[in-house]
């Protein structure tokens, strides 16, 4: 498609560009999952491995995604397509995926919302974990009971809808003004909550838990696994997103440097994260007595139930610093969750479609999903989900991708390419990491997520949900891709 | 920051961490930005940096590299070798938390193929470990009209069941009758530990009534028992705060 015929899309300036692919790459993972993963692999020295793996593998995808975006200027079922046309369903197949992820994701920022309003009266008193568990979630026994659902949820999951629905509809010139919000906004709530943690006795304790490097935690090789799919999922990377976004840049806009500011500032609010969550649960450890091991958690138990103990237990401040922190939730994920549906919409509408109907049919979609996922059996479909699609779903495409990039397309043109415009140049080493290390990698993650569910299973879940709630609706997604690229096979 | 201070280890992961992310998003950012580092670190009359500097991405490496061989021996000096937490696993800090204990008593009712009843009680103290006692008294056996047969008529015991569940989800159960000659029923659980779940906000503790003895005569069921009255005991050991210190403030 020309750029004259989609000139309205294209972004008016590379800030914007650059807030909307941080916003969107960094999510909540960044507070409630690697400083779990630093506290329980190796502390400070975690970092080591987390660093390498950016550099061979985050840095290197990232480019490549930007790059392909920029390269064919179209969404990516398309972009793969301009490679080889039987390659289209892994570009559908991916923004697919990216959807049902942020379907679920959007119950998460209700969370937030619903616990917004709670905290100036501490809502969950002496029994967060109860709390949580019985009036937000109304959690069921198991996948197969639906459960009941909290109206004060189900009111955030369609508000949170409402509020994409109104950035994704106005489409690329909209997204450039909210980001000027919404990116921005957590990083000042965050220092804001940094003001207030680290001066909490006991603040160093749990600092100290984050940073102290035990070194043979790397002799470990599950730990350099940990790493790698930590920088997979970190920078948000094979959900379409980044090909979508690039796609609207300009010609003469940068690839590589904007790849390392992007990962170089989604990582540093991860690390800042840490040093966040870790002075408040040292204060939380030391005012109850108890070791670090005993408050340290990761996920939503993080968010929902040991925070929500910590805010109860501050001397000061309760309401203020509760609001503030699942406000900075709230704009950490908003931001991601509309990068997802717009590439989605982007797709569509470069498939041909009515863009505004085509955005109000996903975000009705995306919003019913989301109320099933609110639910009490919901929140375990939740889990499933999110283990498969994740885990299973996300790192395949990524593999796809780089088998796409370095063996159906030639990486030395691609690398040209990118060169041509790029403040910064990349050369064998990024071919090498493409063809070789992050595929490779991605596939050893894959296989021992398979081995591990074949084996032990997922958290006690019966067979059948993993299957209807994993291994069928990503077959199936796989062969709606097929369709949908027959069904749309765009034009050369 | 208040407290023992972080150790030499802790300050060069934050510093060498800190060096690497956000020196190199500002560096790339000055990039984007067309700012001259090199014209900055000249202001700053910094001419062996500025030369190795402008020798490429090597030399720039080399000035981080560098700065961080200056720092860090600096730290090591100012913060010295034997500081922070000594031991990084367990840090209950004894000489401003003392142990103390406390008694919670829960009393309800548990009726026969009812639901479970909840007996968690209301503490708000961050416990280390609780012990649970549930004691009831089975009902005395009630007359029947007219009372030929009474003399014989025995209450049969009542069976409860005693449930906890963690916080972390692992649940114990017991569940026992009363002797039928004094009528008197107790069911103990504990010491269970903060380790094993948490604390008591997460806890559910639960009493049921498997089976309530009817009243038994030589022939006849006199009378059905519904359930029993029961109380909860759980005493808990948790930390104080000692008289003196303060907790932190924000």
């Amino acid at each position: 498609m020309a750029d004259e015929e989609k000139g309205e899309d294209l972004w008016s300036g590379r800030l914007g560009f650059l807030l909307a692919a941080i916003g969107s790459a960094i999510g909540l993972g960044a507070v409630w999952r690697f400083p779990y993963l630093a506290y329980e692999y190796g502390g400070g020295a975690f970092l080591i491995p987390f660093l390498i793996a950016l550099f061979v593998s985050g840095i290197p995808l990232m480019i490549l995604e930007l790059g392909v975006g920029k390269t064919f200027r179209t969404s990516a079922p398309f972009a793969f397509m301009r490679v080889n046309r039987k390659m289209a369903w892994v570009g559908w197949a991916t923004l697919m995926i990216g959807f049902v992820i942020i379907s679920y994701y959007t119950v998460v920022l209700a969370w937030s919302l619903v616990y917004m309003f709670y905290s100036p009266s501490l809502a969950w008193g002496s029994n967060p974990q109860g709390f949580f568990d019985n009036e937000v979630l109304h959690l069921s026994s198991g996948p197969g009971a639906i459960g009941g659902i909290s109206i004060a949820v189900l009111v955030m999951v369609i508000f949170t809808w409402i509020v994409i629905y109104l950035i994704v509809v106005k489409g690329i010139k909209m997204v450039s003004k909210v980001v000027m919000l919404t990116v921005p906004a957590p990083y000042i709530l965050m220092t804001v909550l940094a003001f207030f943690s680290l001066r909490l006795k006991g603040a160093d304790v749990g600092l100290e838990y984050y940073l102290r490097p035990d070194f043979q935690a790397l002799m470990n090789p599950e730990v350099w696994l940990a790493a790698f799919a930590m920088i997979f999922f970190a920078l948000s990377l094979s959900t379409g997103v980044m090909i979508a976004y690039a796609s609207r840049l300009e010609r003469k806009a940068d690839v590589v440097n904007n790849s390392y500011i992007v990962s170089f500032l989604d990582i540093g609010y991860a690390f800042f994260a840490g040093v966040v969550v870790f002075s408040t649960l040292g204060y939380m450890a030391s005012a109850q007595g108890v070791g670090m091991a005993d408050v340290v958690t990761g996920g939503p138990g993080l968010a929902f139930a040991t925070y929500p103990t910590a805010i109860s237990m501050l001397p000061s401040g309760r309401a203020t610093f509760g609001v503030l922190f699942f406000l900075m939730l709230f704009t950490l994920g908003i931001d991601s969750a509309f990068a997802s549906i717009e590439a989605v919409a982007l797709g569509l509408k470069d498939a041909g479609l009515n863009y505004k109907r085509v955005s109000l049919a996903i975000c009705v979609l995306g919003g019913g999903l989301a109320a099933l996922f609110a639910t009490g059996g919901g929140y375990h479909w939740f889990w499933i989900v999110d283990n498969f699609f994740n885990e299973v779903g996300i790192v395949t495409m990524g593999i796809l991708e780089c088998f796409i990039i370095g063996y159906l397309y030639d990486p030395a043109n691609f690398v040209r390419d990118v060169n041509e415009t790029s403040e910064l140049h990349i050369g064998k080493f990024w071919i090498y990491c493409i063809k070789y290390v992050t595929p490779g990698i991605l596939a050893v993650m894959l296989v021992a997520k398979l081995i591990q569910t074949a084996t032990t299973g997922f958290e006690g879940y019966p067979l059948w949900s993993l299957l209807a709630g994993g291994l069928l609706p990503l077959i199936v997604i796989g062969f709606l891709g097929v369709y949908m690229s027959r069904r749309w096979p765009g034009r050369d | 920051m208040a407290g023992t201070g972080l150790s030499f280890s802790a300050w060069a992961v934050a510093t060498t961490a800190g060096l690497i992310i956000y020196g190199g998003t500002i560096y790339f950012v000055s990039i984007a930005m067309k700012w001259r580092i090199d014209h900055m670190l000249e202001r700053l009359r910094l001419g062996i940096v500025v030369s190795t500097w402008r020798k490429g991405f090597h030399g720039q490496v080399a000035v981080f590299g560098v700065v961080l061989l200056v720092l860090l021996p600096a730290e090591a000096v100012v913060i010295g070798p034997n500081a922070g937490p000594a031991e990084p696993h367990r840090y209950v800090p004894p000489d401003k938390f003392v142990e103390s204990q406390d008694l919670a008593q829960v009393t309800g009712t548990s009726t026969e193929g009812g639901d479970a009843v909840d007996a968690t009680p209301d503490v708000t103290a961050q416990i280390l470990e609780a012990n649970l006692t549930l004691q009831w008294v089975d009902d005395d056996a009630r007359e029947p009209p007219g009372g030929r047969l009474g003399l014989t008529a025995k209450n049969k015991p009542d069976t409860l069941r005693l449930t906890v569940k963690l916080a972390g989800g692992e649940t114990t159960s017991r569940e026992a009758a009363n002797d039928p000659t004094t009528r008197n029923g107790e069911i103990k659980i504990g010491p269970l530990e903060a380790s094993q779940g948490g604390d008591l906000n997460g806890w559910s503790i639960t009493v049921e009534c498997v089976s309530a003895g009817d009243v038994q005569g030589r022939l006849f069921t006199y009378a059905q028992d519904t359930g029993n009255a029961w109380t909860l005991y759980v005493e808990y050991t948790f930390m104080v705060k000692a008289a003196g210190n303060s907790t932190g403030g924000a």
